[in-house]
């Protein structure tokens, strides 16, 4: 390990070699600050009770950032700064070869300006519309201005899709893909590529800080890690987050003109996004219970596994997957298989694989698929779309799955619902919106 | 409202007519009753009688055969609350290696109940310690964590102020060969008090019958013990 993993990181003692830490000791920091009855990390600035953060052999330990490894008391932190010590190049590290539409060009063009100013940026670009590649532009200049640049993904499969599709675009350039079950080990690199836990442990490292999927949990409800994004930026730095459904409080920004945005509301191939079909059935559970589904129901899903289409049912919560995954085998013919899935799946990225490869026709899902995939010539049903669970950015996504390819820009969306509750008829609502500016963008 | 400590959701707290007429308090839950239900409890009635894992017949397993015949004259009738699946397991990883000393709370209540509940009076509970070094870098033992208002006799430490190599790292074989860790701590020698050990997890028994042996010798009487998990 020598000094450069320490650039414009903040690290633990534990996470250096003996070495280093030696080299740097009158470099090292207290990780744990008291402050009358709490406690501060000062990794991931949580501050926690005293006594619930206190240990019985008098230490204090952090809880709130764990997961990257404890925080105690009895740890030190050790940082140094961002020098951009990367080489210069002479040409441009761009290999990609495609060609952005006239649409996507002009939102990439706002992006480019932005990078010449500190601040926050937003890119609003419906779900399909291309955000990887308009973001090459102003990836390509920043890198030929020596500047650090992040992209994080509060998803990890977001990162995991991420990483492959830079590293095509761009040859001459190394990224690091980090996240909790990466096996890379982190080496000091231009481009870093990580989900937004691993910003706890940067400090001012970034001139230019993307995040993928901003309204997305865990990031959106998180303080520690909007927190860690802030710390994980130089102070000159500019922060540009993309998403397909911005929230409430993003809109609200955008209103009082504090939060500058570029805005694409139609997607790559040109046409509109599938307007969400909602079937109020109110007897669906019940039918559940006695392990069947309501006939409209049953005869859509067999229409869908006759066209030989794959699919994907969205469940409100876990303990749903199972019942519906029973009943779904059981009404459909024997050689249409499926599965189900869900966050802490032992065998999640090798269902999903399965279902891309087309070994699979349909998966019943909880949220985690509500994003950042792409299945072509997909159709999706939601069951229980009246549910909590389901936030009007998670129809919108979900929505979203739908139509993406060229070949098959348009499929069914289809809601069932007990009540028409407020969320669904937004999120309906957002995306005629959305598809009544696109339209007026293709009739320009 | 409270969150689950595991998998982060909101708790919904069930009001059952049972909790309204025991006039007691409301007690937060720590973590969600699905979270709660993904660890595999033991029936006691199927068990083995001498390690306490689950199985199907109510006899000796081959591990507490294979103790009869290594000398052991009385098994120590181990009673576990869980299986050590890979759920357990996770939980292990989370609570005691990475060192969350909050995840004690998941279990502490219930734990410390079932072992009320399952000893007669006039013992004398015993908690497996850790090594010095361990206790300075983890910050806490993870059993007297997992207990609460347990009276704990202080007879046993380890012989070496030095850290040991942990069981948990070790092969099966190798955990079984592993030498006596402890010495006996007490004032005074015993005088045939009854005694109750108290760890975190039985795996091979090992660390649990070395435990058994120091306090043998120096003159308890019959000695149980209870775990989490098995």
């Amino acid at each position: 390990m020598d000094k450069t993993e320490l650039y414009g990181r903040l690290l633990l003692d534990t996470e250096l070699t003996m070495e280093l830490r030696r080299s740097l000791i009158d470099r090292a920091q207290p990780a744990v600050v008291q402050q009358g009855n709490y406690i501060e990390c000062q990794r991931c600035l949580s501050k926690t009770r005293k006594e619930q953060a206190m240990l019985p052999n008098g230490t204090y330990y952090c809880p709130q950032c764990i997961l990257l490894g404890r925080v105690s008391s009895t740890n030190q932190l050790y940082h140094l700064n961002e020098p951009n010590l990367f080489s210069k190049l002479t040409q441009t590290p761009l290999s990609w070869q495609g060609q952005l539409s006239p649409f996507q060009q002009n939102c990439s063009k706002k992006l480019i300006k932005a990078l010449d100013r500190p601040g926050k940026y937003l890119m609003w670009a419906v779900t399909g519309a291309g955000k990887t590649e308009m973001l090459f532009p102003m990836l390509t200049k920043a890198l030929l201005q020596k500047k650090r640049i992040c992209l994080a993904s509060p998803r990890v499969d977001v990162c995991n899709e991420l990483y492959p599709r830079i590293v095509a675009a761009f040859r001459k350039i190394t990224p690091v893909l980090l996240h909790g079950h990466s096996k890379q080990s982190y080496q000091y690199s231009q481009l870093t590529i990580c989900t937004t836990h691993q910003l706890l442990r940067f400090q001012h490292a970034f001139d230019l800080l993307i995040i993928d999927e901003v309204d997305a949990f865990p990031f959106v409800n998180s303080q520690m890690l909007k927190k860690a994004a802030k710390r994980a930026m130089k102070i000159s730095g500019t922060l540009v987050y993309l998403t397909a459904t911005p929230t409430k409080n993003m809109l609200v920004r955008i209103k009082q003109n504090k939060l500058p945005v570029s805005y694409l509301p139609i997607r790559f191939h040109r046409k509109l996004l599938p307007v969400p079909q909602v079937w109020l059935l109110n007897h669906w559970q019940n039918k559940l219970a006695r392990k069947k589904f309501p006939v409209k129901l049953t005869n859509c899903l067999r229409k869908w596994s006759k066209d030989a289409l794959p699919f994907l049912v969205f469940v409100p919560n876990i303990e749903l997957l199972k019942p519906v995954l029973q009943v779904l085998r059981s009404v459909l013919p024997k050689n249409v298989l499926g599965d189900s899935v869900y966050s802490a799946d032992p065998q999640r990225i090798t269902k999903v694989q399965a279902m891309r490869d087309h070994q699979l026709n349909y998966l019943v899902t909880t949220t985690i698929l509500e994003r950042g995939v792409t299945f072509p010539s997909l159709n999706v049903m939601i069951l229980g779309a009246d549910e909590r669970t389901f936030s009007v950015s998670a129809l919108v996504q979900i929505a979203g799955r739908v139509g993406r390819s060229q070949k098959r820009p348009y499929g069914d969306v289809i809601f069932i619902c007990q009540d028409y509750v407020k969320n669904v008829k937004d999120a309906v609502q957002q995306i005629k919106d959305l598809n009544k500016k696109g339209d007026k963008l293709l009739n320009e | 409202m409270n969150k689950c400590l595991m998998c982060g959701r909101e708790i919904k707290i069930k009001l059952t007519l049972k909790w309204l007429l025991s006039m007691q308090h409301l007690k937060d839950p720590v973590i969600c009753q699905n979270c709660m239900e993904s660890f595999s409890k033991i029936e006691l009635r199927s068990i083995c009688p001498g390690c306490g894992r689950r199985q199907k017949e109510r006899r000796l397993c081959q591990d507490c055969q294979r103790w009869l015949k290594m000398g052991e004259e009385n098994l120590l009738k181990n009673r576990a609350m869980f299986v050590y699946d890979v759920v357990m397991k996770e939980y292990m990883q989370r609570y005691k290696f990475s060192g969350d000393y909050q995840w004690r709370l998941i279990f502490q209540e219930q734990f410390t109940n079932f072992i009320k509940q399952n000893s007669q009076q006039n013992y004398l509970y015993v908690a497996i310690p850790v090594d010095q070094q361990t206790f300075n870098t983890r910050g806490f033992n993870q059993v007297e964590g997992l207990l609460q208002n347990i009276e704990l006799s202080e007879l046993l430490e380890f012989q070496t102020k030095q850290g040991h190599v942990k069981q948990s790292t070790k092969t099966r074989k190798a955990r079984m060969e592993t030498g006596q860790p402890f010495k006996y701590k007490g004032a005074r020698k015993l005088d045939g008090e009854n005694i109750i050990l108290l760890d975190d997890i039985y795996t091979t028994g090992r660390t649990l019958y070395h435990a058994k042996h120091i306090l043998e010798a120096q003159g308890a009487g019959s000695i149980y013990s209870f775990t989490l998990a098995r």
